[in-house]
């Protein structure tokens, strides 16, 4: 592998190429016209404008994407997470021009995207899933399927993730709506209406179990990630490992992932993620067929690099021997940084207009935006990941509280707020959380601002309207007066 | 004391009283970075953009405005903000009639925005004046969806 592709944008991108350029791999970045100045541009050796803004005009187009690879004579892609990279046509289409797909085979893909379809894969072989009922096109026999499993159930795009297509259905009288719905969206965000029942598990977990596969066929389990605290069905704060698993549900949980794995020939990075009721009892949830947004947890709590196995496997290497019996080391906590709104989570935008990321021993921030970065609203809002190791939970908590309170972002609306009161809190010290923990979280006090808040910004608005300022400071501290002072210190 | 500035939050601009404290500013490579209150030396950083001003001071951002507490249109409040469009986006279904009485958190109108569903529901019981939308047109941000009276 001597020129690699990597087909996304934003902080995944920029993580990528860090690691194709530490094997000494040259790398190709794509943008479409609205990420022309973007971050993640200058961190290919080479980049190539793919399209217009919208991203089934770029970075969802297939063929672009292949013909840029073409014109650069890169001879690999990597599809980071998102957009392509659970495509299995595309990864199909990316062999066929004789371009090394850097992810699982297109076959594996291919069974467990459709989601109806690996539910049934799973239970043949022998992996425990919530029980669920396959779906049907007529109404009478879904409503017979939701009583059965006894309400409340979720109606779930077969195709879908990430809680698109995704409905919580309490009520049989709110089932045919919901099930209209969730069609609706998995059909415009997929192209793929179908849509199954689960029965819904009260306060649920979420655990995933991260799996590496090779070439040869070894499958491998690397731990497990806590990622119950979601806003919208996705995923804000990770943890690893995870404060709700003991040694035998966790040996138990990777047993399973590995058999998952395998029941579908997988290679290249996966994801199998569970269900854990409040017995401790795991269910199959779905398998996500390439490399996760928290991957950084494993790769910090094992002293990994998984985007560097993902390129080695595709190059044809057979998984390090060592992986099969990789023992964490302390705690790892992520927390994804998005530009919305900390309580609606409504998507913002704007110009970053100030900048300064944490940093010190045990933070790693994985960002995808820098001083003047524009954070429009055509793609998915995440800016920046911080990770964080320390040597228990505790510490590690305690690193990220202080890391968040490091990260200067101004200009752009971002959820750091919200992080910051998540992480504060006495349930996720306790390690009490669950998928409602979210919408549980009090609201913030409103408070006025600090004191040293609006002396600042009266300095900020004086230096743009000269004058206007120092006669309402009080105690006859003028803040230019009292600059001068400082200055020569 | 008054002062020049409004801070901008959800539910629009509020007047911002100066602090009857002394402070002091710490400027350094011609950036600001800390304030001194009272002896009290706090981390600061400041950046503006029209009349928009964003402080982040110890781990918090604010965001002021320098037109003070002259109206200005809220951001998208928490309460009736419910009823614009939280972002660019298309009406795909109108689930309420003009002058229809509903309760507090019946659907009203269904947007799609970057490929997920909104459901705009009613903030409190009341009367849906108007829908100024049909299915199908594109809206931008902050357009009223709904017209309601509650």
């Amino acid at each position: 592998m001597k020129r690699l592709l990597i087909a996304n944008r934003g902080e995944i991108a920029i993580r990528v190429a860090r690691t194709a350029r530490e094997l000494g791999i040259e790398t190709v970045a794509v943008y479409s016209s609205a990420d022309r100045e973007a971050r993640h541009v200058s961190a290919g050796d080479v980049a190539v404008e793919i399209g217009p803004a919208p991203a089934v005009d770029s970075y969802l187009n297939a063929g672009k994407i292949i013909d840029a690879a073409r014109k650069t004579n890169a001879d690999a892609i990597h599809p980071g997470y998102g957009f392509l990279s659970e495509d299995p046509e595309f990864a199909e289409a990316v062999e066929a021009a004789g371009i090394r797909w850097v992810g699982p085979p297109p076959s594996a893909m291919r069974a467990m995207g459709a989601k109806i379809a690996a539910r049934a894969r799973m239970i043949a072989a022998g992996v425990p899933v919530v029980p669920g009922f396959p779906g049907s096109p007529d109404p009478k026999e879904m409503g017979e399927g939701a009583a059965a499993l006894g309400y409340p159930v979720l109606v779930k795009a077969s195709a879908g993730g990430g809680g698109k297509g995704m409905r919580l259905v309490a009520r049989a009288e709110e089932l045919p709506s919901a099930i209209e719905g969730a069609r609706r969206e998995a059909l415009s965000a997929f192209g793929d209406g179908a849509v199954y029942l689960e029965k819904a598990i009260s306060r649920p977990r979420h655990v995933e179990m991260q799996i590496f596969g090779d070439r040869a066929g070894r499958v491998v389990a690397l731990g497990e990630r806590e990622c119950s605290i979601q806003r919208r069905h996705q995923k804000i704060v990770e943890e690893a490992p995870s404060p709700s698993l003991d040694a035998g549900v966790r040996a138990a949980m990777a047993e399973a992932a590995v058999a998952a794995g395998r029941a579908v020939g997988y290679a290249s990075a996966g994801t199998v993620e569970f269900l854990l009721d409040e017995s401790r009892k795991f269910y199959f949830l779905e398998m996500n067929t390439r490399l996760q947004v928290e991957h950084a947890v494993t790769e910090e709590t094992l002293g990994i690099d998984l985007v560097r196995a993902q390129l080695e496997v595709a190059d044809g290497h057979p998984l390090s021997e060592g992986w099969g019996a990789l023992e964490p080391r302390g705690h790892a906590i992520e927390c994804r940084v998005y530009a919305e709104d900390p309580e609606t989570h409504l998507p913002r935008s704007g110009t970053v207009l100030a900048y300064e990321e944490p940093c010190g021993p045990g933070v790693r921030v994985d960002a995808g935006i820098e001083r003047g970065s524009r954070v429009g609203i055509d793609y998915d809002p995440i800016l920046a990941k911080v990770i964080v190791r320390a040597e228990s939970r505790g510490a590690a908590i305690a690193r990220m509280r202080e890391a968040l309170s490091r990260y200067v972002i101004l200009g752009v609306t971002t959820n750091i707020p919200l992080l910051r009161r998540i992480v504060a809190s006495e349930d996720f010290g306790a390690g009490r959380t669950d998928t409602g923990f979210v919408e549980r979280l009090p609201p913030p006090p409103d408070s006025p601002p600090p004191a040293a808040a609006v002396l600042a910004a009266l300095h900020e608005a004086g230096g743009a309207r000269t004058g206007s300022v120092s006669s309402v400071l009080p105690g006859a501290a003028d803040p230019w007066r009292a600059a001068s002072s400082w200055r020569n210190r | 004391m008054k002062s020049p500035l409004g801070r901008v939050t959800d539910a629009g601009v509020e007047p911002v009283e100066a602090p009857e404290a002394s402070g002091a500013i710490e400027i350094r490579a011609g950036e600001l970075r800390a304030v001194v209150v009272d002896g009290r030396r706090v981390e600061v950083r400041a950046a503006s953009s029209g009349d928009a001003i964003f402080v982040w001071c110890a781990g918090e951002t604010f965001e002021f405005t320098a037109r003070g507490s002259s109206p200005r249109k809220a951001r998208g409040g928490r309460d009736d903000a419910g009823l614009r469009s939280p972002m660019p986006g298309k009406v795909i279904r109108l689930a309420a009639a003009a002058g229809e009485n509903v309760k507090k958190g019946a659907t009203l109108l269904v947007l799609e925005a970057m490929k997920m569903e909104h459901e705009i529901r009613a903030p409190r019981d009341g009367v849906v004046r108007a829908l100024p939308f049909r299915v199908g047109e594109q809206v931008e941000a902050g357009a009223t969806l709904v017209d309601f009276d509650g």
